[in-house]
């Protein structure tokens, strides 16, 4: 039997691990990634998208990064792949009662002042709004508060990853998802899952969520319908984005938004260099972005 | 475990050949080859008939990776593989498997497998150094799968046969799909064949990018003066990234004409990548090849602009990896009778990996200018060059500009440098 012996491999093959990266292709892809989901990759962050896009290449079969990059601009199947690409680049990881303050503001202000206006339907937006942490805690709170006997309201919520939206449509979250929410809550609204340390979302609660729906909000089009809502939460989302895709969300935002509509984003993501179209208001505790 | 390198790590890297997920199967596949267990290729042979197919294909994978002669039937027998990733996989280790009808089934597969597998096939024949596959391969740019035509038009530029040329030109303005374009084009610049320049220069007015840029880069490899205006007319151009694919091109070009256009291009500031590609691009040039007039212009050139405040970093930056050879041109710029000339040629010293480049650095410690020698000083501060150690020592006394002797002082504080003999002084 012949034992292992050197590599024949000629060197013009690539190594079988690693995957190629041609000059000038990862800011080919930064560009394009951009362009069609709004994410902005600075030359210090290239390597973390090319760590995301490699493994999506591989599963290709390809053993370059540029084409993959040919597959995602040019091949009729690129819708598919780009469903894949955003769950890749798609940051995940989030918990119930997150940044709750503008949830608080939500329901001791906002929700009150619409209802006095007449507004009915209440609507509000959580995009994105990953495994759907966010739109239950909204739901929970509403319901805590008792505003859904008192007013008719919707809840919507979207995100652009499909595996993100799978897993909301599961509605099973292990223990980390409820580091932050009170452990009475999570025993009224969750029972427990089969698998251990993971709570299954109530159908009830559920269903306070009217729709799911998987939009880029980078696409005018993709947001037409839900940007009228009154109340839009759109939080840990422009970080990811430059300035000039940040103020092209937030105008189709405050082009479709009735007025007085509410925005709100993460603590650390400022408007006030890219819209003059919204206010920034203390409300009951919480800075929320108002469209007068 | 790959880094590790042991070799008790195989029994737990080849369960992973079942994982569920690809990444994970090829980082184990790659962490076996890299290990190169003894006793790999009875443990392999036993999976190249094993009921999972992934597990077939991973073993597939690591027995063309090592072509153990005990599995060269097995590779082969996986072409017949019910599951196609299987019959993939061994389609991609056929150039390197010791096998006289290796090429006969890289063809075969060529024309009757599976989309996906064609391309696997046009793609693994760039690798054959066999002319019988032209043909094939020129056959391949007919099919009608997009990835087929592209990989067959990459492998035919792969083997530089000027013979293909009408064809690869033929796709490369009428092929539906702007990739298997793009590939065509690469192709016909990898041929170097000046025939192609009158088509190829139609694609850059292409409306597509890629595609334009991909004729810019194809111009780039063809010589003659009509390639270069065609390139210098791209430098010029309003958009950016035909610019930068111009600015690319030139830089493989070793001629004076290159360096002027870089110099130039580097000082442009509406595109912002064009300046520091431009810069590489001089880099390379002043690296490159046996012209040494060609090589000198480029370091005057990358001198000139490390003497510019706005370009100081990105210049001296590119004098890091000139070979050794360059240090005497740089070392010429210590004669200049310009100041920010010298004072550039002290940095780009400093940042050079070479011992002579220390040595000649030395020279500016005397230097009429107190900026220069200060200069000088704080560089080797930097550097920590014992030998300059007295020299320095000696300077933060006798030097007559105080700065010169306050940054002296500095130096030898931050490195124990004391004083020696004190040298006769200017």
């Amino acid at each position: 039997m012949t034992d292992v012996r050197p590599s024949v491999r000629p060197a013009s093959l690539p190594d079988v691990r690693g995957i190629r990266v041609p000059e000038r292709t990862m800011p080919l892809l930064r560009d394009l990634v951009q362009a069609q989901v709004g994410i902005y990759y600075d030359d210090s962050r290239l390597d973390i998208l090319r760590e995301r896009l490699e493994p999506l290449a591989i599963e290709r079969g390809f053993d370059s990064l540029l084409d993959y990059y040919y597959l995602l601009k040019y091949d009729p199947a690129a819708d598919a792949e780009w469903i894949r690409t955003i769950d890749a680049l798609s940051v995940q990881e989030t918990y119930f009662w997150r940044e709750f303050d503008q949830v608080r503001a939500l329901v001791a202000s906002l929700i009150p002042t619409l209802h006095a206006l007449g507004r009915h339907p209440i609507r509000i937006w959580s995009v994105p709004c990953a495994s759907g942490e966010e739109p239950l805690s909204i739901a929970m709170a509403l319901d805590e508060a008792g505003w859904f006997a008192r007013a008719a309201i919707e809840i919507h919520a979207s995100d652009a990853s499909q595996a993100a939206l799978n897993r909301a449509g599961k509605g099973i979250y292990g223990g980390r998802a409820f580091r932050q929410l009170p452990e009475a809550m999570r025993a009224r609204y969750f029972d427990p899952a089969p698998e251990r340390n993971h709570w299954s979302i109530k159908p009830e609660l559920r269903r306070r969520v009217l729709s799911w729906t998987r939009v880029n909000v980078t696409r005018r089009d993709e947001v037409a319908v839900l940007a009228r809502c009154d109340v839009i939460f759109c939080r840990n989302l422009f970080i990811y984005f430059d300035h000039a895709t940040v103020g092209r969300v937030v105008d189709t935002f405050a082009d479709r938004m009735p007025s007085p509509g509410f925005l709100c984003v993460a603590a650390a993501e400022s408007l006030l260099r890219v819209t003059t179209r919204f206010e920034l208001r203390d409300i009951a505790g919480a800075y929320v972005y108002a469209k007068p | 475990l790959a880094g590790l390198g042991d070799e008790r790590a195989l029994p737990e890297l080849l369960p992973l050949f079942a994982h569920e997920h690809a990444p994970v199967r090829q980082a184990a596949v790659a962490a076996v080859n890299s290990i190169g267990a003894e006793g790999t290729a009875m443990e392999i042979g036993r999976r190249l008939t094993d009921a999972d197919p992934r597990v077939r294909e991973c073993a597939v994978r690591v027995a063309g990776y090592f072509g153990f002669d005990t599995s060269i039937p097995g590779i082969v027998n996986a072409l017949a593989d019910e599951h196609e990733d299987v019959r993939r996989a061994a389609i991609e280790q056929l150039p390197v498997v010791d096998d006289p009808r290796a090429v006969d089934h890289l063809v075969a597969a060529l024309r009757r497998e599976s989309p996906r597998n064609r391309a696997a096939a046009a793609h693994a024949l760039r690798v054959v150094d066999d002319a019988a596959v032209a043909a094939p391969l020129i056959e391949a740019l007919d099919d009608a799968d997009s990835w087929v035509r592209y990989f067959a038009a990459g492998s035919l530029g792969r083997h530089h046969d000027r013979g293909v040329t009408g064809t690869l030109t033929q796709t490369a303005l009428n092929d539906p799909a702007t990739p298997v374009r793009i590939a065509a084009v690469q192709a016909l610049g990898d041929a170097a064949d000046p025939a192609v320049l009158a088509v190829v220069r139609t694609l850059l007015e292409e409306d597509d990018e890629d595609l334009a840029c991909a004729a810019i880069a194809a111009i780039g490899r063809l010589p003659g003066d009509e390639a270069d205006d065609l390139l210098e007319r791209m430098v010029r151009t309003s958009s950016g990234a035909r610019r930068a694919a111009a600015v690319d091109a030139w830089s493989r070009r070793i001629s004076r004409r290159a360096v002027d256009v870089l110099t130039w291009a580097a000082r442009l500031v509406d595109v912002a990548a064009v300046p520091q590609r431009a810069i590489e691009g001089l880099r390379s040039i002043a690296s490159a090849g046996d012209e040494r007039e060609t090589q000198a212009a480029a370091v005057t050139a990358l001198l000139d602009l490390a003497a510019e405040p706005s370009m100081r970093g990105a210049a001296v930056r590119a004098f890091g990896g000139l070979p050794a050879h360059a240090v005497s041109l740089v070392a010429d710029a210590l004669t200049s009778p310009r100041l920010a000339t010298r004072l550039a040629a002290v940095d780009a010293l400093a940042r050079m990996q070479h011992p002579r480049a220390s040595e000649e650095l030395r020279r500016a410690l005397d230097d009429e200018s107190a900026a220069v020698r200060a200069a000088a000083v704080v560089a080797f501060g930097r550097l920590g060059t014992p030998s300059v150690g007295r020299l320095v020592a000696a300077m933060r006394i006798v030097d007559p500009d105080a700065a010169v002797r306050r940054r002296a002082a500095a130096v030898c504080d931050r490195h124990g440098w004391g004083p020696g003999p004190i040298p006769v002084k200017r």
